[in-house]
């Protein structure tokens, strides 16, 4: 008895190959996706519940970022101002701005101002401000020029390979300590000499461990 | 021992006054993974449904079955568990584990924040400040004018530092209250060159930072004592600074003075 026709031999076999090949198309399609920026989110400026500038506030008035990043040099958290912070200033100018209404409403009745995370690392891996900054890995390396943006955006995937391109060689980056909150640094043309000079004196190791990070 | 973000928020709970921390929103496509992915989870599931169906009527018709379809089972069987393998992809248990990390959100308390308010009256380890100069300035509930520790170089730089970062949008560089934020409408503050400051107590810039003063906030949340004083030093040295004579200059440096006054245009 003859359940399947004799074309279904072809059929089978097509499938086969061709589920390979979709599979193996499937994948590539992901692995493009994952580090195209539709996905990773890379320079796309997001949504806040209030329009906060740093093109503003850390550009043009040039306020430090440890303003209102309080904890960026002690702990591993950078710190989001608490309403308290942006009270400060805007209990006296743009009292009247409605952008600014959820700030005020917040700071009335004691409810916290939803921000919408730009930077976020999944819960597997061990992330410390307070190191970087302590040896000289500035704000604007990792985070981009904070100070022209408008509205916050994401400079870099902050993937692990990304990670352990610093990691592997943090001379390429490293900057003067007084440096590290300079929003407009630029890179000197003699990086490479600087950084040795500063690996050295700051005594800094290439990290490369798995549990540097997955602890 | 420091724990994830543990400390900022005994810090940012310590000003007293109201402060609603925010909250850090996690969203967008990046969380989670893969289920964003546009109809990847439906492809996944039909699948898998074709498969099974394809297998029921396979058993039902024949058991073993042509080496075809032998073949067509095992190639199923193999997907399925690349599948799997993929889908294991889709859990994200190990990307948001079940603990908050700081200002996350939490659906348990009525405020939604995740970390809870002090009982008022705790007094956390470390934290009983029995030392009255350190810790308000005062000696016997009146003003000092004494530090409670001596001030060294190292101090006033970094009083320095810290006065830059926190004072300097409104009092600015020199202290003579014309920061950015002031030219941008905030009331001006004093200059703390005029006698009245000159006169005070360092235990009075203390007070101020620690407890605010007319519309200028409290900075007793994001200065700790210790720096509150240094910049309390340093605002002497800004004051000394525009009273100093000629004779306060040491004579070996006064030769590079003579040549500062040259260059510039009086
Ligand atoms: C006036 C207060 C203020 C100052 C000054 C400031 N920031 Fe921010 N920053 C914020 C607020 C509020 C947010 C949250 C809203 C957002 O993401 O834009 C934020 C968010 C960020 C984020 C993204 C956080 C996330 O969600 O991943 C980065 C990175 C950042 N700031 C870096 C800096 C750097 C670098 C500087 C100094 C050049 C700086 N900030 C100065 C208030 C400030
Ligand atoms: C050190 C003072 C200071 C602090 C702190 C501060 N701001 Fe501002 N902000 C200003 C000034 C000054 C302006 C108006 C600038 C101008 O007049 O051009 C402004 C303007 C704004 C505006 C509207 C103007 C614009 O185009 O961006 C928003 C929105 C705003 N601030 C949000 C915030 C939030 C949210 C915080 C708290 C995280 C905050 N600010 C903290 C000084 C401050
Ligand atoms: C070595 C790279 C690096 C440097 C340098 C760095 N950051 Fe970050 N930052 C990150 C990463 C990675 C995250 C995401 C952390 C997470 O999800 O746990 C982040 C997150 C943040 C956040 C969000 C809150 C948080 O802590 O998760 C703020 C605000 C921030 N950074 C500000 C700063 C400021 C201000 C500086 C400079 C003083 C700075 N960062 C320097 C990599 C860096
Ligand atoms: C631009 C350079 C740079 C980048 C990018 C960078 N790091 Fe680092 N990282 C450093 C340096 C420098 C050190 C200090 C090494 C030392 O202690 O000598 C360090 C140290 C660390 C430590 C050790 C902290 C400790 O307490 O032992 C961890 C964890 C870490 N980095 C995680 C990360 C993660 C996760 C990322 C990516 C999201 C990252 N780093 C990206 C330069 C970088
Ligand atoms: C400098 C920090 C750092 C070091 C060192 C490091 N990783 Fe990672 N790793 C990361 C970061 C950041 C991510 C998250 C990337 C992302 O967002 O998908 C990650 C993700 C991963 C993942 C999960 C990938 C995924 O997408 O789910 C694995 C597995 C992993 N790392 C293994 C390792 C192994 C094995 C080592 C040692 C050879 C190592 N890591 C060393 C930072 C590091
Ligand atoms: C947002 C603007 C702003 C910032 C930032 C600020 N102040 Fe003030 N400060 C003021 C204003 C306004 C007054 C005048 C208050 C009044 O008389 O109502 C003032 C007054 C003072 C006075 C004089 C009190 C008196 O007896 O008249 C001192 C001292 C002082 N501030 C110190 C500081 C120190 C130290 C810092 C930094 C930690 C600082 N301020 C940061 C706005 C600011």
């Amino acid at each position: 008895m003859q359940i399947f026709h004799h074309s279904t031999n072809t059929i089978s076999r097509v499938s086969i190959y061709g589920a390979a090949f979709i599979l193996a198309l499937l994948g590539g399609v992901l692995y493009a996706i994952e580090l195209s920026p539709i996905y990773t989110r890379v320079n796309e400026a997001r949504e806040q519940p209030v329009p906060f500038s740093h093109k503003h506030h850390a550009g043009e008035l040039g306020i430090d970022c440890r303003y209102c990043h309080t904890t960026v040099e002690k702990s591993s958290f950078a710190g989001i101002p608490p309403t308290q912070t942006c009270m400060t200033c805007h209990s006296q100018i743009w009292t009247k701005a409605p952008m600014l209404e959820p700030v005020r409403a917040s700071y009335r009745d004691d409810k916290s101002i939803a921000w919408t995370r730009v930077n976020a690392l999944p819960d597997f891996v061990y992330f410390d401000h307070s190191i970087h900054i302590s040896k000289g890995v500035g704000c604007t390396t990792c985070h981009g020029q904070v100070a022209e943006m408008p509205l916050t955006w994401k400079a870099n995937t902050l993937y692990m390979d990304w990670c352990l391109e610093c990691h592997r060689d943090p001379a390429k980056y490293v900057r003067p300590k007084s440096e590290v909150f300079d929003p407009g640094y630029v890179t000197p043309a003699n990086q490479l000499e600087l950084g040795a000079r500063l690996v050295k004196e700051y005594k800094i190791h290439s990290l490369t461990n798995c549990s540097t990070c997955h602890r | 021992m420091k724990s994830r973000g543990q400390f900022d928020i005994r810090a940012q709970r310590e000003g007293g006054a109201p402060a609603p921390v925010p909250h850090l929103r996690r969203c967008g496509l990046s969380w989670p993974r893969y289920a964003a992915l546009p109809g990847w989870a439906k492809l996944c599931r039909a699948y898998g449904a074709g498969v099974a169906v394809d297998s029921e009527v396979a058993s039902k018709k024949k058991a073993g079955g042509t080496p075809a379809l032998q073949i067509a089972r095992a190639a199923n069987v193999i997907c399925l568990a690349a599948l799997a393998l993929l889908f294991a992809g889709c859990r994200m248990d190990m990307h948001q584990q079940p603990k908050y990390l700081p200002y996350e959100p939490t659906t348990f308390f009525d405020d939604g924040r995740s970390e809870r308010p002090v009982v008022p009256g705790t007094v956390a380890r470390g934290q009983l400040r029995l030392d009255e100069l350190l810790y308000t300035g005062k000696e016997n509930g009146v003003l000092s004018n004494k530090f409670p520790f001596p001030i060294t170089r190292d101090d006033l730089e970094r009083g320095r530092q810290r006065y830059n970062i926190y004072c300097t949008p409104c009092h600015d560089y020199t202290g003579s209250g014309q920061g950015i934020v002031v030219q941008r409408g905030f009331p001006p503050p004093p200059s703390y060159h005029i006698d009245r400051l000159r006169q005070a107590p360092v235990g009075h810039f203390f007070d101020v930072m620690s407890n605010g003063y007319g519309s200028m906030y409290s900075y007793a949340s994001r200065i700790e004592p210790e720096d509150r004083w240094r910049i309390a030093a340093y605002i002497r040295v800004l004051q000394l600074s525009q009273h100093a004579t000629e004779q306060d200059v040491p004579p070996s440096e006064r030769p590079q003075l003579n040549q500062l006054n040259a260059g510039q245009p009086q």
